[in-house]
């Protein structure tokens, strides 16, 4: 009778495995933001989750488990069925974790996925606008006169403005002081105000202060300059070549997701995000839209993550 | 005036039926919102917010602002009625609108809610009309130094104001100072008492905080006692505040208003310390502080005035310099950047509709909501009578499905659960929760600004008197030391003594 039973989930648990594969999605899709509402993250999930919607038929529903620097949201979709019916939502944070953390709950490498992109962002580096740098060489300049007297912000140690400005401090070979802030906003306001020197974030945090004539940015990442933001150079114009940094937003799926099923979320996303108001969007905030293979997005995740070993070492990131 | 024409153009917006019914919908939304714990605007506004891509601009500028006002008439209802703040900036109100409730005047105490958020949401909208530019440029001035000082000036005003046992008041600080500390060191990233637990790495949430320390602790109190004393009293007066009530929440709303007003333009400071500021001066200039903690009428009009007030002016920032002042704002302006503008400075050239439109709508949905509320007042006082067995099940429901919205997750339920039992324990050892409060919400900010001062000045200590706002506050501080610690060190043994008999 035992066995019967056991035949008969295996049989069950097949067929459903292959339907699966064949037909996704089969009933609502869960895609988990490990971050509050209202970031980046969460706007561009939800955006893209409309749209897939609108393609797919099925419902697509944002659940936003925030905590500890998204890594509660990436433990729990790590643990999801791997089905195509839980994604995880994340950016470039995604490549800092093994840095900030001693301990994942789940494996880094392993156990999550890459799916595919839905956009990318450059970052850029700002200062304000009446300040007396008019170039990324003056103010490299003005750093190396008076080391450890340019104070940076970021939205805290280990996010990826602090991460970003050490890797800078190593290419240019200077010294700035770190000013964490509660987030990347206070540090934003910071810029604005004054109390800090500079700031390197995405162009999507920076374009507002920069288009309304508060911030000045000096260079951005990227081989040519930004239709957004054509006054100002790229790192390698402006005398930094070797310096860049590409934030990546994207979908991952648990591990053991079907190739299929990864393929066809691929492809559904790459249709989604190639929409004119998603590009449109994309681009107002100095970005291009995502819609990666997933084999390409997985060698950008984990040369990234390889990029910042140097930086972690260098900045002295203390693992919690 | 250039005002006066450019809010004829305001209403012109606002007025419009489409732009009315945008505004009715907002502000509603907010009111129910409000109720619940947890359930706050940011989630709400997140969740619309894939439904305004479809709207044009002020529409759905008119609509989000609704929810976020709205929300913080809605939070005090709950804070009245059953001691559970629905809103962070209603912690504040609980502390004396539930005991107006329990000496049945939970209608006076909705309804002075009411009238002081009305009150302060037409004054602070008519300085965000008026001034709106010019405070948002002074507030940008803000430094880590300043807000340092600031806060210092916010505990010694506290300090020096806390009566009745000085070592229990200190005690709970101190408590409330450690609850704040626990999480990811803004400095170094580090955590700090949290015990391995991921879910701690982000500190205990204020909702958490709260709810634990009013709601659930109340409950428990009330079903430890054996003896047959009704929680609410069956002798309900009156629905409606009476003309010496409306006297005396005048001067309490306009002061709350005031400060409201100020903390609110300056971005980083969140509306639950303008109330809790506004309670501490009617507190301090009240002529029997006494009162207060047991129902006084003026600890209702005072927080509910300044978060309100506070609501409206977060608005400056964000609108005038593109710089949100909370997380909500900064929904609200990513909302506006995906309809493909950018806040900022010039947006009130180039968009006046815009901004004078919403504005605009910010009177008329400060009107709507005294409308949708003041009505619904007898409504909710009926909740009193409703009895106990029944209601507690149901605040308990409440509390733990708001608690749990708050990061979808479990461990803030418990965490709840936890604060609550310390509730408990702090109500039978005679402990006021306020002075808790106010040390968890003052003391990490207190901290942070300073490491952050410090790490700008390079460990000078000489920035926080360098700085001209600094060393006002500063000063203000030591005035308001000596004034109070001269004249009460003389008579200062008698009324301690005095008090301690009172209680």
């Amino acid at each position: 009778m035992n066995r019967i039973v056991t035949l008969a989930a295996t049989l069950l648990a097949a067929t459903a495995f292959n339907a699966a594969a064949q037909a996704w999605p089969t009933k609502p899709v869960k895609i988990i933001v490990p971050y509050p509402p209202g970031g980046a993250v969460d706007v561009i999930s939800r955006k893209v989750a409309q749209k897939l919607a609108d393609q797919l038929g099925q419902p697509f529903v944002v659940e936003n488990k925030p905590g500890a620097t998204g890594t509660i949201g990436m433990a729990l979709a790590a643990q999801a069925a791997p089905d195509g019916h839980t994604l995880a939502a994340n950016d470039m944070t995604y490549s800092l974790l093994p840095y900030v953390f001693k301990r994942l709950p789940w494996d880094h490498a392993k156990d999550l996925v890459p799916v595919t992109t839905t956009v990318f962002v450059p970052y850029a580096i700002a200062v304000r606008a009446d300040a007396p740098y008019k170039s990324l060489g003056d103010l490299l300049a003005a750093a190396k006169a008076n080391p450890g007297k340019l104070n940076y912000g970021s939205g805290g140690p280990g996010t990826a403005p602090h991460f970003a400005t050490e890797s800078l401090m190593l290419a240019a070979k200077v010294d700035l002081t770190h000013i964490p802030y509660k987030g990347a906003g206070e540090a934003m306001t910071a810029l604005v105000g004054g109390q800090i020197d500079l700031f390197i974030a995405s162009t999507a945090s920076l374009m507002a202060q920069t288009k309304g004539g508060r911030t000045r940015v000096l260079a951005v990442s990227g081989d040519k300059r930004l239709a957004a933001l054509p006054d100002s150079p790229t790192f390698a114009q402006a005398g930094l070549p070797g310096y860049g940094i590409l934030n990546f937003n994207g979908f991952w799926a648990p591990k053991g997701t079907p190739a299929e099923v990864v393929a066809k979320i691929q492809a559904e996303v790459a249709k989604a995000v190639a929409t004119p108001d998603m590009v449109a969007f994309a681009e107002s905030q100095g970005g291009f839209p995502g819609g990666t293979k997933p084999d390409a997005f997985a060698k950008t995740v984990s040369d990234t993550t390889k990029m910042w070993a140097p930086v972690a070492e260098k900045a002295k990131v203390e693992r919690q | 005036m250039d005002v006066l024409s450019n809010l004829a153009l305001g209403f012109g917006v606002a007025l419009t039926l489409k732009n009315l019914a945008y505004c009715f919908l907002g502000v509603f939304l907010g009111t129910l919102i409000g109720v619940l714990p947890g359930v706050g605007p940011l989630v709400t506004i997140a969740m619309l917010l894939p439904i305004t891509f479809g709207l044009d601009p002020v529409s759905s500028l008119i609509m989000l602002a609704g929810i976020f006002y709205g929300a913080q008439y809605g939070g005090s209802t709950t804070a009245i009625l059953v001691n559970m703040p629905g809103e962070v900036s209603s912690a504040v109100t609980a502390i004396d609108g539930y005991q107006m409730a329990r000496q049945g005047r939970a209608g006076p105490a909705l309804a002075t809610a009411a009238i002081a958020s009305f009150t302060a949401g037409i004054i602070s909208t008519l300085l965000v009309a008026f001034f709106g530019p010019l405070v948002g440029k002074w507030a940008l001035e803000f430094g880590a130094a300043e807000y340092f000082s600031l806060m210092l000036m916010g505990l010694v005003f506290s300090a020096v104001l806390a009566h009745g046992d000085l070592v229990k008041s200190l005690a709970m600080v101190v408590t409330g100072l450690m609850l704040g500390i626990v999480g990811t060191d803004v400095t170094s990233g580090l955590p700090r008492f949290s015990f391995g637990m991921a879910e701690l790495l982000d500190g205990v949430g204020f909702t958490v905080v709260a709810v634990g320390l009013f709601a659930v602790a109340e409950i428990v109190q009330n079903l430890a006692r054996t003896d047959k004393v009704e929680v609410f009293t069956k002798d309900v007066k009156n629905l409606m505040p009476t003309w010496a009530d409306l006297k005396a929440i005048t001067g309490p709303t306009m002061r709350g208003t005031a400060l409201g007003s100020f903390f609110g333009a300056l971005p980083g400071i969140t509306a639950s310390v303008a109330a809790f500021s506004a309670y501490m001066l009617e507190k301090k200039i009240a002529k029997d502080p006494s009162r207060f903690g047991h129902g006084a009428i003026e600890g209702v009009a005072a927080p509910e005035a300044a978060n309100n007030a506070a609501a409206q002016t977060h608005f400056i920032p964000t609108l005038t310099l593109g710089i949100p002042a909370t997380a909500v704002m900064a929904l609200v302006l990513g909302a506006l950047t995906m309809q493909g503008i950018q806040p900022g400075p010039a947006v009130m050239t180039t968009k006046p509709e815009l901004f004078w439109g919403l504005v605009a709508s910010m009177l008329v949905g400060n009107v709507l909501l005294l409308l949708l509320n003041l009505p619904l007042v007898g409504v909710w006082a009926r909740l009193t009578q409703v009895p106990y067995r029944f209601l507690f099940p149901a605040i308990l429901v409440f509390a733990s499905v708001g608690n749990y919205s708050l990061n979808n997750s479990a461990v803030d339920v418990y965490l709840c659960a936890v604060v609550g039992v310390l509730g408990y324990v702090f109500a039978k050892l005679d402990c006021q929760p306020a002075p808790l409060i106010l040390g968890y919400v003052l003391g990490p900010m207190l901290e942070e600004n300073l490491r952050r001062a410090l790490l700008m000045a390079e460990g000078s200590f000489t920035v926080f008197v360098t700085r001209p706002i600094s060393l006002v506050f500063l000063l203000a501080s030591a005035l308001l030391l000596v004034a109070m610690v001269v004249p009460s060190l003389r008579k200062g043994r008698a009324r301690v003594a005095g008090e301690s008999e009172g209680d």
